[in-house]
């Protein structure tokens, strides 16, 4: 299966460049994007850069681009997808490297809305009653 | 030796549930705080707990005790659990959930509004009877909640963070513990953070085996700091296979799956949990449910064209049983095994889940070594909160549910000990050049090999050897061939090398210091589990299948030099209640 992924390195780049890789998937036991850019960074290159933590869909690490969506690496289906699987990273953010973007000003906007329960009332011995209706509102 | 020193009161290693719940308090303090994370702290494995976290607040059933709990967490645990630790973490738990709750996290609720308690394994009424919801949970989402809550009340505590920064090594001092060496991973830059106190919260290393439902990020940082820095690992024999993992691909489906009505069957469609454990069937302990699992696999009543997996059946439940409750898992099962459990049920295999040992403590969340004489001795400076610490609540063989709790309580006693502390006058200890050489070390050694094989070559046969030799079921015969591989693959490590030598978020250096940590996590499992001739909860040996309480009710400590094994006896005298007395656990 053929890859084209975006490639930058501050340190040796003058400019970003997208760059191919062929990686037997079936022989790497690869399903979702997340396994061959791993088996990618294993076998062939161990310079190419992501983040990944749970490769389950749940913490977020490997939000990236992918065919022109953005979305997570890990359950995202190589089967579901069209050769050459283009992977950039997510747009609008400062790139850091390969496909590592500055988070910052995400993070920064998430602090100034106050993203934390506040409530000035004194707090009761036990729980605060809720019922299910109410909290179905914050899913 | 120059490197950039920075200060400050109390230096926390993780982001996860432990750190952030220890940071929480001491930010509160006024303290000068600094959590490391190698990842953006919402991003730490506590953010894949799906089922629950356990409190005996009777909310779904009219009452409840935590003696209960403690009972059951006690008998859970094999008998090799800490009962004054036990009794300490049930006891605060009601409370604990509170002030959880009152920090914002969502919980589920019933219909008068209390917060909702599903069933979970090993959870009973009175000492042993029926069947118990104590569990409080978030859908199957509960540690997304909980650490995304804890993280946002230190944005609020305005806790200071070093988010993707590695902690390489603790740095020691005459006395005690000075603080650690930490480098940026974004930039290459390193800084020794020197602290009154260092808590590690480093989680757990399931990634010492190939199949695991532990994220990529668990590599027993800190077992491979504490053990190189002299000081020893408890219980690292006891590894938890979690019953129900997709077949495969690793990933947890939930045993709130099974507190909400699901089951296990084999390849004739039978239940057979109920042949194993008649009392609590499917919601037996779970080295009992896993052990089960693959001797149905192993004497051909698997399921699958290779019988090499159980089906886990939920569709009996219904749907709205199942989009209310397990939402997540549906997602998963579909994701990840291709099957929507409305319809058919999810191939599961006993998977590496958790790792009841670690780094020894006391209630303090105090680091603990231990002399020649046996006795137990405080590390100064040094704490350790969560899946890394062994303080030990869950002995041989942890009750689902209670590892959201122990975070969370001795994350909390970590965070009050070293206020304490630092009030009453910890203070800063100095380390001499060799000692901040020592803890260089292997970040020079990873900088300056030219030649050798790769991380990846090393860690794959390192995986590969410690599911074939250490897994669900063990032998001497098989150990001692995983422990020739383990050592022969310990000297090519020193060896290894990356060709990637760059400063800027350089993935493959943390991959390499990470391996480390995997080797010295495995090493300790290795020599403890050939050590320890008896089965106990979830070290079960087929050469002595017998619990031996008479000469193994102890916990065994590990330290790396010279390979040395002791013994530290368990603590059988809860402070409060009556000793809970040695009896058979139904198998």
């Amino acid at each position: 299966m053929r890859f084209s992924i975006y490639r930058y390195n501050p340190e040796v780049d003058k400019e970003p460049h997208m760059q191919n890789y062929d990686l037997d998937v079936k022989t790497h036991n690869c399903h979702m994007v997340l396994d061959a850019l791993l088996a990618i960074k294993n076998n062939l290159d161990e310079s190419l850069t992501l983040r990944r933590s749970c490769r389950e869909g749940v913490c977020g690490s490997d939000g990236m681009n992918i065919n022109g969506k953005n979305g997570l690496a890990c359950t995202m289906h190589l089967s579901h997808l069209k050769e050459p699987i283009i992977i950039r990273p997510l747009p609008g953010l400062p790139v850091i490297r390969d496909l590592v973007v500055d988070m910052t000003q995400f993070y920064q906007q998430y602090e100034k809305i106050e993203p934390y329960l506040q409530n000035t009332d004194p707090l009761p011995a036990k729980e605060r009653l809720q019922s299910p209706e109410e909290r179905a509102k914050l899913d | 030796m120059s490197v950039a020193t920075q200060t400050f009161d109390a230096v926390i290693v993780g982001g996860g549930g432990a750190g952030l719940r220890a940071s929480i308090e001491l930010a509160q303090s006024g303290l000068k705080v600094a959590v490391i994370s190698k990842v953006f702290p919402t991003r730490s494995h506590t953010v894949s707990a799906q089922g629950g976290i356990n409190a005996a607040l009777g909310n779904t059933d009219g009452s409840d005790d935590w003696r209960w709990h403690m009972y059951d967490t006690v008998m859970g645990s094999d008998f090799l659990g800490d009962q004054d630790a036990i009794e300490y973490m049930c006891k605060n738990a009601p409370e604990t959930i509170y002030e959880l709750e009152h920090m914002g996290l969502p919980f589920s609720r019933l219909d008068d509004g209390k917060i909702y308690q599903r069933a979970f394994g090993g959870q009973t009424r009175n000492y042993g009877g029926e069947i118990v919801h104590r569990t409080c949970c978030a859908a199957d989402r509960t540690g997304h909640a909980m650490l995304h809550t804890l993280y946002q009340r230190n944005i609020q505590a305005k806790t200071q963070f070093y988010n993707e920064w590695f902690a390489v090594d603790l740095v020691k001092a005459e006395g005690g513990i000075a603080g650690v060496i930490a480098i940026s991973i974004e930039t290459g830059e390193v800084v020794f953070m020197q602290s009154r106190a260092v808590i590690l919260a480093t989680g757990g290393a399931g990634r010492i085996f190939q199949s695991t439902t532990n994220a990529h990020i668990n590599t027993g940082d800190g077992f491979g700091m504490v053990l190189r820095a002299g000081l020893p690992l408890q219980d690292m024999e006891f590894w938890q296979f979690h019953p129900t993992g997709i077949a495969g691909a690793g990933v947890l489906i939930t045993e709130g799956s099974r507190g909400e009505g699901g089951y296990l069957i084999n390849k004739d469609g039978e239940r057979y949990m109920e042949r194993y454990a008649p009392h609590l069937k499917d919601l037996s302990c779970r080295d009992v449910v896993a052990r089960s699992s693959t001797i149905e696999i192993r004497e051909g009543r698997g399921c699958g064209p290779k019988g090499d997996h159980v089906l886990l059946k939920l569709d009996h439940l219904g749907e709205e049983v199942i989009n209310k409750r397990l939402p997540g898992i549906r997602d998963l099962a579909i994701t990840f095994a291709g099957v929507d459990p409305l319809k058919d049920p999810i191939p599961v295999i006993p998977t590496c889940h958790y790792l009841m040992g670690g780094i020894p403590t006391n209630v303090h969340a105090q680091v603990l070594s231990v002399d020649k004489n046996h006795q137990d001795q405080i590390v100064e400076g040094l704490y350790a909160a969560g899946e890394c610490a062994c303080v030990s609540v869950h002995g041989a063989n942890r009750l689902g549910a209670n590892s959201l709790l122990d975070l969370v309580v001795f994350g909390r006693s970590a965070g009050l000990h070293v206020q304490q502390s630092i009030r009453e006058g910890l203070s800063f200890r100095e380390p001499s050049s060799a000692d901040l050489e020592a803890a260089m070390l292997r970040l020079n050694r990873w900088n300056t090999n030219e030649k050798g094989e790769s991380v990846e070559v090393i860690r794959t046969a390192l995986q590969k050897i410690m599911q074939d030799d250490f897994g669900v079921f063990r032998t001497a015969e098989h150990m001692q061939e995983g422990f020739k591989k383990l050592e022969s693959l310990q000297t090519r490590l020193k060896q290894a090398c990356i060709k990637d030598k760059s400063q800027c978020f350089n993935t493959a250096r943390i991959e390499a210091l990470e391996l480390d940590n995997l080797m010295a996590t495995a090493i300790a499992t290795a020599y403890l589990a050939n050590e320890r001739t008896e089965s106990r909860g979830a070290h079960a040996r087929y050469d002595f299948p017998e619990r031996d309480d008479k000469n193994w009710l102890k916990h065994s400590i590990y330290f790396a030099e010279g390979n040395a094994v002791a013994f530290r006896p368990i603590n059988m005298k809860p402070k409060e209640v009556e000793p809970i007395r040695l009896q058979a656990r139904e198998q």
